[in-house]
């Protein structure tokens, strides 16, 4: 294995893996999470030696995620799923330590966003995490004026759900 | 609205949002046994192919310098089809077990329309076998049954090489139509709902 593009990678993923975290909890059901997941990293790592540095790392890694997440079939079961086990724990770990309310109020809000057409979901996902709209409109070839009237949707669109979901969870 | 998504925004950019540092390092640990893991199984795979394309190529060697029995000159077909079969082993051992670099695309929807378009050329080339096949078992059968009129293939013959190629034909038919109505429309379907998102709403 290349000890550069090891390097490399592990440095990548150590500062950039809550974006990773955040896609898989976006797009996969929590049971798929884990295997969306590995997927994601393992798209960084077949797409870094094409890093040329014409683009931040996190630019370079959010076009890769995206592509992957958009592209991803579900769960491939058997082998990938016993090795997805051990990063699910560790997904679960790192809930643990955070505050319960404010855990209940993500899983509403994943929940919601994986409710929304997939395209709306990448958007919101990148809006959510601050990327500027002109790179949001690069990534999905669109314009500016066309992400902001479709991110206002996906969040009009995104507060009825978990509203939705709240009025389920007060009648349970 | 704006006071709901304020609330979401604060959830969102909190702690538990976030992946905790020593999950990280499990996760980053688990993606990297599993980079070697596909080496060591692409590696393993490789050098199986390797070693039966080597040994075919032993006993081609032989057969043309050792016993001679095999005359390069009119026989040159299945020595061409050993080189094509070291070509294509060479490409695939020097991509590796993750394809070589895989550049992300210029943008998301290029990405899918080029994933469609790789879909959908795999339905038209099923759609063409199953109209070649038909014909060419029709030609086959009545090859066959010539044959078996001038003598050349007995009735026993006949009715062998015909369960073999229901069994051989039937199979690959089998795993075609699977393969097209279970994995490759369906995947389509998704694909073109995809990229019509992006035409939805534009304006």
């Amino acid at each position: 294995m290349d000890a550069g593009r090891e390097a490399m990678f592990r440095q990548w993923m150590r500062e950039h893996l809550t974006l990773l975290h955040r896609i898989a909890r976006g797009f996969a059901s929590p049971a798929d999470q884990p295997d969306l997941l590995q997927e994601l990293m393992l798209a960084v790592w077949r797409a870094l030696p094409a890093f040329r540095g014409d683009s931040q790392p996190v630019t370079f890694i959010y076009r890769v995620a995206h592509n992957r997440a958009l592209t991803w079939q579900g769960s491939q079961g058997g082998r990938a799923r016993r090795d997805a086990d051990a990063a699910a724990e560790a997904m679960r770990r790192s809930a643990l330590s955070a505050d319960p309310d404010e855990v209940r109020m993500l899983d509403r809000l994943y929940a919601a966003i994986r409710q929304l057409p997939t395209l709306d979901r990448s958007i919101l996902l990148l809006s959510l995490d601050g990327v500027p709209y002109r790179d949001i409109g690069q990534m999905h070839d669109l314009s500016e004026s066309n992400v902001g009237v479709r991110l206002t949707r996906a969040k009009a669109r995104l507060t009825g759900i978990i509203s939705q979901i709240e009025a389920q969870e007060e009648e349970r | 609205m704006s006071m709901d998504m304020a609330r979401l925004e604060r959830a969102w950019a909190g702690a538990a949002n976030r992946a905790e540092d020593a999950a990280g390092l499990y996760l980053i640990d688990s993606a990297m046994a599993e980079v070697a893991r596909r080496g060591r199984d692409f590696r393993l795979r490789m050098g199986l192919i390797g070693t039966a394309l080597g040994g075919w190529s032993l006993v081609a060697a032989y057969g043309i310098v050792g016993r001679g029995n095999v005359d390069p000159a009119r026989e040159w077909g299945s020595l061409l089809l050993l080189a094509i079969a070291w070509a294509v082993y060479a490409i695939v051992v020097r991509r590796g077990w993750d394809g070589g670099a895989t550049p992300p695309p210029a943008s998301l929807p290029e990405s899918l329309r080029a994933l469609l378009s790789q879909v959908e050329g795999a339905m038209g080339r099923i759609r063409v076998m199953g109209v070649a096949v038909p014909l060419f078992l029709m030609a086959l059968g009545l090859a066959v049954t010539q044959l078996g009129d001038v003598g050349k293939m007995t009735g026993g013959n006949i009715r062998d090489f015909a369960l073999l190629a229901m069994v051989g034909f039937g199979l690959s038919g089998s795993i075609m139509t699977v393969r097209y109505f279970r994995m490759l429309k369906p995947e389509a379907d998704r694909l073109r709902r995809l990229l019509r998102q992006y035409e939805d709403g534009v304006g």
